[in-house]
């Protein structure tokens, strides 16, 4: 066990760093960073002025090493829009994007394991069917048009949350359904058939022919053999949302969190920015992917870690 | 459990809103909240660092200048400076008001002023504002309520340049927080920042001026365009800055002034078919801007007088006007500069500027109506920057753009987009060049103007660009809100009322 994490945390020190370098290439590479940065009616002089202040005018190598040099404190330097160490305001929002995620996940756990099993239960039943649809709207629908709707009937319309904007309850409530939604959907269907998948084996008639009670057949057997894709699929869900799907969300919410900070950092070609705020979001979703490798252990000790 | 929610959150709606009953009454002293939305968060709050529109939606209420603006003619008239003038070609001399004080006590006096000028021009602030101080070489405490500001050259435009500085304390400036909690001398003191949240502001009731009425002033940033619609309606916020013009007509109340941004076409005079200067006046004829006024901006946009300039900038010639749209004589003289139908290539962006791509297209069309062969090809970001700033030789035929000239004078706008050096110029005329130059150093205000006009005019008879449409600053507010915006599209809450 302990061999296993010690290899999957090397792994994931290198998957942080390929993505960080990939970041590094494709913002220094393409145009000039300069004149992206600054107002169009900066003269050449003040561009000029600026790239050698932010080093862009020294060797790509240079650059490079001088990037790799501080990225490794964990020091991207200051935002050049909000001229305050990139790292830090990051940080400052990440708690709340993990507010945001956490809330969904939670949401989407608790309406969509249920809803997934019922649904196994009575295949073809009205529930089923009504299941199956509502899931497949949830998973096809766009976030950013979901939350707009949401937006007009139940904050303009009804008035019972806010529009947007950070804070308790009636703020927290359209942007979680919004981030929660497609995994609901998802997480319900992948529930349904892999329980549809343990009801039909073998055992089930071995548990229910030993005498046990329906509820501890269909919960204790088919349930907790049925949550490894589960797991899986939520796990991944997580990831999506913390690495993209907030970006979206946040915007229409204003939300200030990591991913409302990383579609101005990028609006404004804001190079510290942009790369701390990948460098912590890769490293979110590269701790969920260890915290997921432990807990199939957990929930299936069939699985071995050597 | 769903139950208990939903009454749990009626009975919080039922307590807000009787709170906000209570919060009207009061005489004289300041009142009442004003929830302010603007497209993103501040880049800072140093007030001399940065060139950031959210910045100035914020410090414009917390900071003055030497030199204000009245709010209707936007003719410069005083602020923190009693009067100012000329004492010899190169020194301008200004008497300072008297008693004023900042936030935290230190006193407003000829030491401040001068060091707010200082501090703006020195390498080691670095501002991004700095150009548009170029001229300043330094400025000097005379006695306690006046300093003398020399100038590198004769510069006649220094009150129009002060209206853009703004006065820093200066003992409190060096203080590490002095970039997230500032402090003015103006009618709102800073409270909180929150950063990507809200900015909290309060009345300064010590304040030298009119009283501000309104007691709190909350600044949001609400990226998304719908978003901040929905939030005017759902009465979360009062005022909107950039309501689109489609959504005139979904909020309670609406107001426009004219603005400051011109959408333009930069035509490559020097290589290329347009070298022609019937061709370029052909486009010129072309172009039926009252109908894209109307059909893109549902009339919230004016056809640019020719010029680039509103006639609130120093050095609009009134004689100029637009172009007009005369399809007839487009094809006529396309016919006569022999035309053959070489493809015009047409370069434009979309997303950076209300409306462009579909501007873009709408104008090509037009272009093709006369007989041009025009393609156009929408570009990323970068790309675009990189053509706009390559000069003549790589310039495209056509390339879109936007301008914003915020110092309200001529020379900002004539220097980068026509003048043979300017940065995004791909036009080149003797003549014009040296009414500009001769401009930037001419002290006698009439002469100053009278060489704009006839630059003005040269670049417009010359078909220099293309001539598109000025736009329109938009703004959405709730019923309870009192405002005439201004042309220079300050939003002061001192000049704003609640009127429950």
């Amino acid at each position: 066990m302990g061999q296993f994490i010690i290899r999957r945390l090397i792994y994931s020190v290198a998957v942080i760093a390929g993505v960080s370098v990939f970041v590094f290439i494709i913002t220094h590479m393409l145009g000039d960073p300069a004149r992206m940065m600054l107002p169009l009616e900066s003269t050449e002089e003040e561009v000029e002025a600026f790239r050698d202040a932010m080093g862009f005018n020294d060797p790509i190598l240079v650059q490079f090493w001088n990037f790799v040099k501080n990225a490794v404190r964990l020091d991207f330097g200051d935002s050049i829009w909000q001229k305050e160490p990139a790292m830090q305001l990051v940080l400052e929002r990440l708690p709340r994007t993990l507010q945001l995620v956490a809330i969904a996940t939670v949401l989407s756990l608790v309406l969509a394991i249920p809803l997934g099993a019922a649904a196994a239960l009575k295949p073809r039943s009205l529930l089923d069917r009504t299941c199956t649809v509502s899931s497949l709207v949830g998973v096809s629908i766009p976030d950013f048009w979901l939350g707009l709707i949401l937006i007009l009937i139940f904050a303009v319309g009804l008035g019972i949350f806010k529009t947007s904007g950070y804070g308790g309850l009636p703020y927290l409530v359209l942007p979680a359904v919004t981030l929660a939604a497609r995994s609901i959907g998802q997480i319900t269907l992948i529930t349904r058939s892999a329980m549809i998948d343990e009801l039909n084996q073998p055992y089930m008639s071995t548990a229910r022919a030993k005498g046990l009670a329906e509820r501890t057949v269909v919960v204790r057997h088919a349930l907790r053999n049925a949550t490894i894709p589960i797991i899986t699929l939520s796990a991944w869900q997580i990831a999506r949302m913390v690495s993209g799907l907030t970006v979206a969300v946040e915007t229409v919410f204003a939300w200030p969190g990591v991913g409302l900070l990383a579609i101005q950092a990028i609006q404004r070609r804001d190079l510290p920015l942009i790369q701390a705020d990948v460098f912590i979001v890769a490293l979110v979703v590269v701790l969920l992917n260890l915290v997921l490798d432990i807990l199939y252990g957990f929930f299936d000790p069939r699985i071995r870690y050597s | 459990m769903m139950r208990k929610f939903f009454a749990l959150v009626g009975v919080l709606v039922l307590l807000m809103s009787v709170l906000a009953a209570c919060g009207g009454a009061g005489g004289a002293a300041p009142a009442g909240e004003i929830v302010i939305a603007i497209g993103g968060d501040p880049s800072t709050l140093d007030p001399q660092s940065a060139d950031d529109g959210n910045e100035r939606a914020v410090n414009d209420n917390i900071y003055e200048t030497l030199v204000a603006r009245d709010p209707k003619t936007m003719e410069l008239v005083p602020g923190l400076a009693e009067s100012w003038k000329l004492v010899d070609p190169t020194t301008w001399e200004v008497k300072l008001r008297q008693g004023v004080k900042f936030h935290n006590g230190e006193p407003f006096d000829a030491e401040a002023a001068a060091f707010s000028i200082n501090r703006i021009i020195s390498p080691e602030l670095n501002s991004q504002v700095a150009s548009n101080f170029a001229t300043i070489k330094e400025a000097k405490v005379i006695d306690a309520n006046t300093i003398q500001v020399i100038t590198t050259g004769p510069d006649p435009i220094l009150p129009t340049r002060l209206y853009l500085l703004k006065i820093v304390p200066p003992k409190y400036a060096s203080d590490p927080d002095f970039d997230t909690k500032p402090v003015g001398t103006g009618p709102y003191k800073f409270v909180e920042w929150v950063r990507d949240d809200h900015v909290d502001l309060e009345a300064n009731t010590d304040y030298w001026g009119t009283k501000p009425t309104i007691g709190k002033v909350r600044i949001r940033p609400i990226k998304e365009e719908v978003t901040r619609l929905a939030a005017l309606q759902a009465g979360e916020v009062d005022l909107v800055r950039g309501l689109i013009p489609e959504y005139v007509s979904e909020v309670p109340k609406a107001v426009s002034t004219p603005g400051l941004e011109f959408p333009w076409l930069r035509l490559n005079t020097l290589v290329g078919p347009l070298t022609d200067k019937r061709l370029r006046q052909a486009i010129n004829y072309a172009l039926n801007k009252d109908a894209l006024a109307q059909s893109l901006y549902s009339g919230y946009a004016v056809p640019d007088e020719g010029q680039i300039l509103t006639p609130g900038h120093f050095g609009y010639n009134p004689n100029v006007k637009a172009y007009p749209y005369d399809p007839e004589k487009a094809k006529a003289l396309i016919q006569e500069a022999g035309y053959a139908g070489e493809e015009i290539e047409f370069i434009g962006e979309a997303g950076r500027w209300l409306k462009d791509k579909e501007l873009i297209e709408a104008v090509a069309q037009q272009l093709r109506d006369v007989g041009f062969n025009v393609k156009v090809n929408i570009v990323e970001w970068s790309q675009w920057l990189d053509l706009l700033f390559a000069g003549a030789d790589k310039a495209p035929t056509i390339q879109f753009s936007a301008h914003s000239n915020e110092l309200l004078d001529a020379d900002r706008t004539l220097s980068s987009l026509f003048h043979s050096t300017g940065s995004q110029t791909a036009y080149s005329n003797p003549e014009f060049d040296q009414l500009v130059d001769a401009a930037r150093t001419e002290t006698d205000t009439t002469k100053r103007a009278d060489e704009y006009h006839q630059a003005v005019q040269i670049a417009h008879d010359d078909a220099a660009v293309g001539y598109l449409l000025n736009l329109k600053d938009v703004y959405g507010m709730t019923e309870r809100v009192e405002w005439t915006p201004r042309a220079d599209g300050k939003m002061l809450v001192l000049e704003m009322k609640l009127t429950e």
